[in-house]
């Protein structure tokens, strides 16, 4: 995706969100980039059947996993 | 009064043993803050009418609690009532609380005494505590360097000696960070132990509410008031770490550090060992864990502040801004995944802590204090965006939950590092026990040239 493709796309995230930068205004897209590529270690993990919920302390500790 | 040469231990000894006032105590600290206010900027505000009073006030009565006339400092996130309550923006600079956050109230009741409130970082969405408008808070080992953050203002007033302890807020090691660059210790605890009940949140299932102190005994007197739990941490913090099993995490992740850093890491893990602990190799995904805690943190940040984006963007400085803008646009999907990873990772954590090690330790930043406005940092031969390195090794356990505090070990180029010691979910205790043992080993630290 080019900085435009991701600039339009975190522009219209914004707008649906009521959040208006002004027309010129300079958009985090390097950080937006930056941001998404480390994510990816996110799918390292083998999470499959994990809910995401509650947090895990909640349940006090140990507990079982929801797999 | 010179709070420097005095730990919180000694000072309120000497209180209960009536060899000192609250009075003394309190106007020694209010001069040294005076002092050094124009040339750290701990402070976002000093109040030394309202503290002489309450140690008058506290002189008068019978001392009933553990920090009988204490001078201490409240990152201006946490409320206390009818102060400023600015959380270090522009856009709250006329807030001021209308009652104690719980800690506020556990603490006073405890006869701590609030001399003025601690410079943040923006929101407590930063780690340089460089703020556009109240100025940048400075390293009291280098003013042209930052003392960290987002807790800076708390570490540099605990470092020098304007205060005898500090409570801050960590939720990707805004404790830990400025304790390590300040050279002093920071305890982020298990998740909710402490209650952050009138506390301003940035990101709710990561915020940690943390002591920070000059020794690990402050730190662990502080954490028993804000728990409520006497003596449940200063009991058994002479016990010995023979038989300690100390992981050691390898690995790409963590060898991304300074040389210096690692050298008195590895020089602070030498030291336990010699105390009869035992290094113990160990893997673990931190790379997921960091990026868990990311994208909790980004998104739950913009919800947060979602109102104020909408209502008064150029109201945030720039760098909190962008963060906040681009956690708006981070996919639902990553969230909800990070959270199951989480999960996962917590479970594998404890795991680890259960069957193999006991605590792991780890350096608590890679790099001492960057300076003021250094974006980026040479390291391993490429330039590396500065904030992501400082919370590289902190903000992994903000994810897992665990108990994770910073221990002064070492000097490079001058400036202090910290080791981090981890442990399992509420045993704050040999968290504890194991940074009194490397202070023991280590002896004495060295005091900031203030």
């Amino acid at each position: 995706m080019t900085d435009d493709d991701l600039r339009c796309f975190l522009r219209t995230c914004l707008e649906g969100f009521g959040v208006a930068p002004p027309p010129d205004a300079d958009l985090p897209v390097a950080l937006l980039r930056t941001v998404l590529e480390r994510l990816r270690a996110l799918d390292a993990v083998e999470a499959e059947g994990e809910e995401p919920l509650p947090l895990p302390w909640t349940q006090g500790w140990p507990w079982t996993s929801s797999a | 009064m010179d709070l420097l040469g005095l730990t919180l231990a000694e000072a309120a000894a000497r209180v209960r043993r009536g060899e000192l006032s609250p009075v003394d105590l309190v106007e020694g600290a209010l001069l040294r803050a005076e002092s050094v206010q124009p040339k750290f900027n701990a402070f976002l505000w000093l109040d030394p009418d309202r503290a002489r009073a309450e140690a008058r006030r506290l002189a008068q009565q019978r001392l009933s609690g553990p920090l009988w006339g204490i001078p201490v400092v409240l990152k201006d996130l946490i409320a206390e009532a009818g102060a400023p309550f600015t959380c270090g923006s522009r856009r709250r600079s006329h807030v001021r609380a209308e009652a104690d956050a719980e800690v506020t109230r556990r603490l006073r009741q405890a006869g701590a005494v609030f001399v003025g409130r601690a410079h943040l970082h923006e929101f407590a969405y930063g780690v340089s505590n460089e703020n556009p408008y109240f100025g940048p808070a400075r390293n009291p080992w280098d003013p042209r360097r930052s003392p960290g953050g987002s807790s800076g203002g708390s570490a540099v007033a605990v470092a020098t000696g304007c205060v005898l302890a500090s409570v801050g807020t960590d939720t990707g090691g805004s404790v830990r960070i400025p304790a390590a660059l300040c050279g002093v210790v920071g305890l982020k605890p298990t998740y909710e132990l402490v209650p952050r009940d009138g506390v301003f949140p940035l990101a709710p299932s990561l915020d940690h509410v943390g002591p920070l102190a000059r020794t690990v005994e402050d730190v662990a007197l502080v954490l028993e008031v804000l728990v409520g739990a006497p003596g449940r941490y200063t009991a058994d913090l002479g016990s010995r770490v023979r038989g300690l099993r100390i992981g050691v995490p390898g690995g790409a992740f963590w060898e991304l550090a300074a040389d210096g850093v690692l050298e008195r890491f590895d020089e602070a893990v030498r030291l336990l060992e010699r105390e009869g602990a035992r290094r113990v190799p160990v893997e673990f995904p931190w790379e997921a864990a960091s990026a868990a805690a990311t994208a909790v943190l980004m998104v739950e940040a913009s919800w947060v502040h979602l109102r104020g984006l909408r209502e008064d963007l150029e109201g945030f400085g720039s760098d909190v801004r962008e963060r906040l803008l681009v956690g708006l646009a981070l996919p639902g999907e990553r969230y909800v995944r990070a959270l199951s990873v989480r999960r996962v990772l917590a479970r594998r954590a404890w795991q680890l802590l259960k069957d193999e090690v006991d605590v792991l330790a780890t350096p608590t930043t890679p790099i001492p204090a960057p300076h003021l406005g250094e974006g980026t940092t040479p390291l391993g031969g490429r330039e590396h965006d500065t904030r992501a390195l400082l919370t590289r090794f902190t903000n992994p356990l903000n994810a897992l939950g665990l108990p994770a505090l910073s221990v002064p070990c070492g000097i490079v180029d001058g400036l202090p590092v910290g080791l981090q010691l981890v442990g399992r979910p509420g045993d704050e205790a040999t968290v504890l026990a194991t940074g009194r043992a490397l202070e023991r080993a280590r002896g004495p630290f060295p005091r900031p040239p203030v």
